[in-house]
């Protein structure tokens, strides 16, 4: 990297530098720091990037160069992705990761931004530079298209080709305004004749019939037999449009330029690339005029194979190229001021290192991203370990949510064992959100040059030598680059195949053939979705009982099986390929591949429901989506978190029926649930509507008790003016001091509050006083110097607690910085939301003593009652098979086993439950608690496991007499943060007009909201004043002397007569005397 | 009424109850479950906690621990001379100091609850309290009171108490036609009550009643009708399970005292209040 700026001087880059995650502390010195202190201390986890530079001399007269000594110069802040290759944490072993404070099974690949952990979602998008031809939709002038996006180094220019009605070929491409004729546009580019424009298109006669009236277009700039004539001409028509009113030397200086800049610039940017560029239009066109005949199908646009996933390494490139240029300009800008001062250029002086360090920090603190995306890097979730990892997995599509987009957000079947069938939310976001399935896996890319010269190598014959080939052309598409052509395609791409199951290619490297249209499509670049197969030889996988044993021992891993060539990864592309046997007893002859694991096509959350084939899908989309929301050990290392806020489940359990993904993505180990004995009945009917009757023995045993912990956090700042925050106990003279009670819990000290003390809403947890605003001005009138300002921290008003963490560090511009964890035990009460793996939710309705519960013939009281409503419409017969399966593991001491798709025989479920001594549907005899009487019918008693949501009465629980007014309009706030009221809408209102109580209306709408006086004058019917001083009412308009009334109104209607007053309209009122 | 104690042990006691009808012996189970009162710890006063475990977690663990109980000595609060606050006769203090000076974790156990009065001590003491790490420390002192389960279940005497009608199955031999494949009956019995070994005719077992939970597998599956399953009125299985909190004696003495407490004061009250003829 060299760079040029003022005469004489330039620097040469040279390599950059990534060191360990370090912070620079307000007193100089610089420590390396582990995650677990940038949560705490709200630092980033970042490391230092140095850049090497050369700066240069260059003699003026002899332009000799001169090369100083070569610097590592810091150029800014990069952060360190956890647990990724340049994080200390990578190879530790579970005690060391303990000894630093961090959950052995955290997953990592988050970054830490000022003390929060924050994800870049993986983006969808088109694949860049293929072309995708598609019907033009039916309001546009055109019949058919082909699009692509051709990106190079994070630029990206759409080029499009449009069939118009006529017949006609229109490109348009960026910075160029209107649509450029396909003829014109290819003979810019220096093609030099009508047959060669045919021959690019198309050797199909039907398709060259058809472009007659293409290359008529191009006539007006045609120059009978003089080629140079003609291509000038056609520069000049782009010209024309580019450089308007120019000379027509500049003009096509112009057109070139941006014809090499411009378009398609992913061939290239050079002058030899001109000439590939209008093969590839060529292609294009090729493209549109099959569709437009009817020789192929249009392209879909969903289809998996064209779409590329970007990661936080592809997210970060481009904003690390955006803030490295910025940087750049910086530097030379920075020179170019000493320079101008006349002093020697000093390129230490002229880095700031900030303009990296902030720019990349302000887009993962924000999520605004280059390019204008917002979102991009999301607060990591942690509810439950689940729910982070699923969130580390996640997808998000750029297509707007406000548009319908059915395709797009439709499952697509290419999306089968790559994108999770049932992780999805409900609503605007539907299908645009996605996640990634278990067993998907994103591929990297391989350098393009080498690949091409196998290609080569492997007998596909270039582009510009194609004309002199007879017989069979199959295009050889690299990348979706038509790279030349083949003519024993069969060969060719099983060489390749097998290149890459004996390793010599890499391991991402897929080839799909297209029979209709006589493609091979071959794809090496990074972000397309692929899935590990096992390969078929001779109906038999290679996978046999040696290896199993070998796996148990640990002496060989998933890699080994990659590099032997028994397990592949497949991208959509070649899986149209691939016939894929779903079980080992299905394999035929034709098979290609073998299915690892059918259970692996479900994303992390899905992953978690027992019999999730026994479900209908809608349920299973709802658990993926609660199971989110399920309390549960987030880390293990919650005791030195310090989030926000969070809930813990006392006594986790893991579940008795279980997956085998489970055990994988570690929720056996981080389980969110207990396993609750449910019976299902109706019992008095308290269970109405999916609600849930509850033991209250059980609850009193420690059922679904949780924590919730909120932190809350204040620095000691220092202002400019030597002016100071202080951590104390307010003196009585501060202003806005609260009473000396509300300071009680405080330490005479430090103003801080000690831990384990109970608190209540509003109680102060942290004493502070600041110094007064504006102290200017005060000075000025020689006042008295105002008091400090209070601005203690308090707990929120309707919370409670006890003070659990007090943690008092410094922040890196060494404040103090004070942290105060409150936690509150969270018994189950009426109201809390509970749910079981298979999308049943429902609330606690009822909590019933022990002896009244109904009890079964060996004298089981099961934990919670059911409604037997929930399963007919909802069709959750996973549920039930939990429950039995449950029941038998229960019985057997081994946990049941429901990974998705693994249970071919379901009655073999009930002759084990028999076996178990149950009956077989899973029902027991019941007694009524209360009368002793028999239950007539069996009743369904089985343990299920069961998730306790974090939607909790005592963060929801609200209710207002009195309270704070917005200042605006005087109305009661609003929501419950605020104390606010509880709205009285317009259906309410018309409830009260229908019953005709018209007062109470008025004191609902008036006396108790904002009701206020105003006074109007009777002659102008404007409002009038008040004046204290002379207690006088009088008219502003009409001075004294007329007759001011005092009208009631609301505060919103004098609002808006102001409102209109201001707008320069004289809104009068028109009093009468009240009959 | 006749009485017949099929099992008795240390933790089990398991009944035929003859001749009583079902309203009273639900009022039984229900007077035990809820009225008899036990000893359990109410109050903790934790002075040192180094242990993961929140106080709040810890107390709730330490009150759910069984201790034994002894109803001669001690009140319930609300019945004793001091009013509640708590004197010798309605309470038992207990203390609990470990430090872990050991290179390892430490476990402990509700025997390291130390006592003031040798009866009131925990049924078993290798309940598991809590583990706390080398160096760390747990100190607390607990007071134990009498209570009764219906105000918290940690004061609940029994483990389980619960009955059962005493099945009566009739099998009518001649209409069994000894299916061809093995009897369904015999299968589905969740009790394997019934015997397919080396007759053509299933044999009920003989001590079935013991275990029959009487939930119709047989009558419902048997394709000739020739099983008849059903309750004897009046005639219960009635099973006890204790912990080991009190004796079975004294649950079962106590229990009938409150019950006639109960109609004593019914009848006294109803006494007072003059019945118009
Ligand atoms: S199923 Fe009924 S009829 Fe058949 S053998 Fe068994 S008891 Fe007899
Ligand atoms: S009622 Fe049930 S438990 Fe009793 S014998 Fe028949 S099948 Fe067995
Ligand atoms: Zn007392």
């Amino acid at each position: 990297m060299i760079l040029q700026e003022i005469p004489g001087f330039k620097i040469k880059f040279g390599k950059i530098l990534v060191g360990k995650p370090k912070v620079r502390e307000a007193d100089g010195a610089t420590m390396e720091i582990t995650p677990i202190e940038a949560r705490i201390r709200e630092l980033s986890y970042a490391a230092d990037i140095t850049l090497e530079m050369t700066p240069i001399t260059i003699d003026e007269r002899t332009q000799r160069e001169e090369p100083e000594e070569t610097l590592d110069i810091y150029i800014g802040k990069i952060p360190i992705m956890l647990k990724s290759c340049r994080c200390p944490l990578e190879h530790l072993s579970e005690q060391e990761l303990i000894n630093r404070g961090e959950d052995p099974l955290d997953p990592g690949g988050y970054f830490i931004i000022n003390g929060t952990e924050r994800v870049l979602v993986t983006q969808e998008d088109l694949a860049p530079n293929r072309i995708l031809a598609e019907e033009a939709s039916r309001s546009s002038s055109a019949t058919h298209q082909a699009k692509v996006f051709s990106t190079r180094s994070g630029f990206r220019a759409p080029v499009t080709i449009e069939r118009k009605k006529d017949g006609n070929l229109r490109v348009s491409f960026p910075s160029v305004p209107g649509k450029i004729p396909l003829a014109i546009l290819m003979r810019a580019l220096g093609l030099h004749s009508d047959r060669e424009i045919f021959e690019a298109i198309s050797e199909n006669e039907e398709i060259q019939k058809e472009l007659i009236p293409v290359i008529d277009v191009a006539s007006e700039i045609q120059v009978v037999k003089d080629s140079k004539k003609s291509q000038q001409n056609a520069l000049d028509y782009i010209g024309k449009r580019v450089a308007i009113g120019q000379t027509k030397d500049y003009r096509i200086r112009r057109a070139l330029q941006v014809l090499d800049r411009y378009l398609l610039p992913h061939i290239g940017n050079s002058e030899e690339d001109r000439i590939k560029k209008s093969y590839y239009l060529g292609q294009m066109a090729q493209k549109v005029m099959e569709l437009a005949l009817i020789l192929r199908e249009p392209d879909d646009k969903d289809h998996y194979a064209n779409k590329r996933l970007k990661l936080a390494g592809d997210l970060f490139t481009s904003l690390f190229r955006v803030a490295f240029l910025n940087l750049v300009k910086d530097i030379k800008y920075q020179l170019e001021r000493t320079a101008v001062r006349g002093r020697a250029p000093n390129i230490k002086t002229a880095v700031r290192a900030d303009v990296i360090t902030e720019r990349i920090r302000h887009a993962l603190a924000t999520g605004n991203w280059v390019g204008g995306k917002a979102g991009v890097s999301q607060l990591l979730n942690r509810t439950n370990h689940v729910g982070t990892l699923s969130h580390l997995r996640r997808v998000i599509s750029p297509l707007s949510r406000s548009q319908p987009h059915f395709e797009a957000r439709d499952l697509h079947p290419t999306q089968w064992g790559k994108i999770c069938p049932a992780e999805t939310p409900e609503g605007p976001n539907c299908g645009l959100v996605k996640n990634l399935a278990l067993s998907s896996i994103i591929s990297i890319g391989s350098d393009t040059r080498i690949i091409e010269n196998i290609l080569f190598d492997l007998g596909v014959i270039p582009i510009n030598e194609v004309k002199n080939v007879k017989g069979e052309k199959i295009k050889v598409f690299l990348n979706g680059k038509l790279v030349g052509i083949h003519q024993k395609y069969d060969a060719f791409i099983r060489e390749i195949r097998e290149k890459r199951r004996r390793g010599e290619i890499g391991q991402y490297i897929n080839i799909g053939y297209y029979r209709d249209s006589k493609e091979i499509q071959i794809n090496c670049d990074a972000g397309r979705a692929t899935r590990p197969l096992l390969l078929l030889r001779n109906m038999k996988s290679q996978i046999n009982v040696d290896y199993v044993e070998k796996i148990k021992q640990g002496k060989i891993g998933w890699s080994d099986f990659i590099d032997k060539g028994i397990i592949e990864y497949l991208d959509a592309e070649e899986e149209e390929n691939a016939y894929i046997a779903m079980f080992e007893e299905d394999i035929k002859p034709e098979h290609t591949h073998l299915e690892i694991s059918p259970a692996a096509i479900l994303g992390i959350c899905a992953s978690i429901i027992p019999f999730p084939e026994h479900n209908q899908s809608p349920r299973n989309t709802y658990e993926a989506g609660m199971v989110k929301q399920a309390l549960g050990l987030f880390a293990a290392n919650m005791h030195l978190r310090l989030d926000t806020r969070g809930h813990t489940l006392h006594y986790p359990q893991q579940p008795l029926v279980i997956t085998s993904p489970m055990e994988i993505v570690g929720f056996n180990k981080r389980p969110a649930g207990q396993n609750f004995l449910i019976a299902m009945m109706s019992f008095e009917g308290f269970n109405i509507e999916d609600a849930i009757i509850i033991n209250k023995a059980s609850i009193e045993r420690g059922l679904a008790r949780s924590h919730f912990f909120r932190t809350y956090d204040a620095e000691e700042r220092k202002y400019p003016g030597g002016e100071v925050d202080k951590f104390e106990i307010p003196e009585r003279g501060v202003r806005g001091f609260k009473s000396a009670e509300s300071y009680r819990l405080l330490s005479e000290e430090d103003g801080i509050i000690e831990p384990e003390t109970k608190v209540n809403g509003g109680d102060v947890l942290i004493g502070r006083t600041s110094p007064p605003r504006f102290i200017k001005s005060y000075e000025e009138f020689e006042l008295m110097q105002p008091n400090r300002r209070e601005t203690s921290k308090n707990m929120r008003h309707n919370e409670k607690g006890i003070v659990d963490t007090v943690i008092i560090s410094e922040t890196v511009d060494g404040n103090k910085l004070v942290k105060i964890k409150v936690r509150d035990l969270r018994v189950p009460e009426l109201g809390d939301k509970f749910s079981s793996r298979h999308g049943q939710k429902g609330v606690l309705g009822l909590m019933v003593d022990e002896a009244d519960m109904p009890f079964t013939s060996s004298g089981v009281i099961p934990d919670i009652i059911i409604n037997p409503h929930a399963m007919p419409s909802r069709m959750t017969l996973g549920q039930l098979f939990e429950g039995i399966s449950g029941k038998i593991a229960c019985n057997t001491g081994k946990l049941g086993d429901a990974t998705a798709f693994e249970w071919k025989n379901i009655t073999k479920l009930q002759e084990n439950l028999v076996e178990a001594g149950f009956e077989f549907n899973g029902r027991e005899t019941m007694y009524n608690g209360i009368t002793g009487r028999k239950y007539e019918a069996g009743i369904y008693c089985t343990p299920i496991y069961y998730q306790k949501l974090y939607h909790l009465v005592a963060d929801k629980l609200h209710a207002r007499a009195r309270g704070p007014v917005q200042i605006l309009t005087r109305q009661p706030t609003e929501g419950r943060a605020r104390e606010g009221g509880l709205r009285f809408g317009e259906m309410e209102r018309d409830c009260l007009v229908g019953h005709g109580s018209a007062l109470l209306l008025k004191e609902r709408l008036l006396d108790e909201s904002d009701k206020t006086i105003i006074l109007v004058c009777e002659k102008c019917g404007l409002l009038a004043v008040y004046d204290r001083n002379r207690d006088k009412r009088y008219c502003p308009v009409c001075s004294e002397g007329t007759t001011i009334s005092k009208v009631i109104c609301s505060y919103a209607f004098k609002l808006l007569l102001q409102e209109m007053m201001s707008l320069g309209l004289a809104p009068r009122l028109k009093l009468k005397e009240k009959i | 009424m006749e009485l017949e104690v099929i099992e008795k042990d240390k933790y089990n006691l398991n009944l035929i109850i003859r001749g009583i009808s079902l309203e009273m012996i639900n009022a039984i189970r229900r007077i035990i479950l809820s009225w008899v009162p036990a000893m359990a710890i109410d109050e903790v006063i934790i002075l040192k906690n180094d242990s993961p475990l929140y106080d709040e977690i810890l107390a709730h663990r330490i009150g759910l621990i069984p201790l034994k109980t002894d109803l001669e000595t001690y009140r319930l609060p609300a019945d004793c001379e001091c009013g509640g606050f708590g004197c010798p006769s309605c309470q038992v203090s207990l203390t609990c100091e470990v430090v872990n000076d050991s290179k390892n974790n430490l476990i402990i156990y509700s025997g390291d609850l130390k006592t003031n009065d040798p009866n009131i001590v925990p049924v078993n003491p290798n309940i598991p309290i809590v583990k706390i790490g080398s160096g760390s420390s747990l100190i607390f002192e607990a007071y134990a009171t009498l209570g009764r389960s219906r105000t918290h279940i940690k004061w609940q005497p029994v483990s389980n108490i619960f009955f059962r009608y005493l099945p009566n199955i009739t099998f009518e031999s001649e209409k069994c036609n000894n299916c061809p494949d093995k009897c369904i009956v015999s299968r589905m019995c969740p009790e394997k009550l019934y015997d397919f070994s080396d007759e053509k005719i299933p044999i009920l077992q003989k001590d079935y009643w013991k275990s029959c939970t009487l939930c119709n597998a047989c009558e419902k599956n048997c394709p000739e009708k020739a099983i008849k399953v059903e309750g004897e009125n009046d005639n219960y299985l009635f099973f006890i399970e204790s912990d080991g909190v009190l004796p079975f004696n004294t649950i079962l003495k106590k229990a009938f005292e409150i019950f006639y407490a109960i109609i004593d004061e019914f009848i006294e009250k109803l006494e007072q209040v003059e019945v118009k003829e």
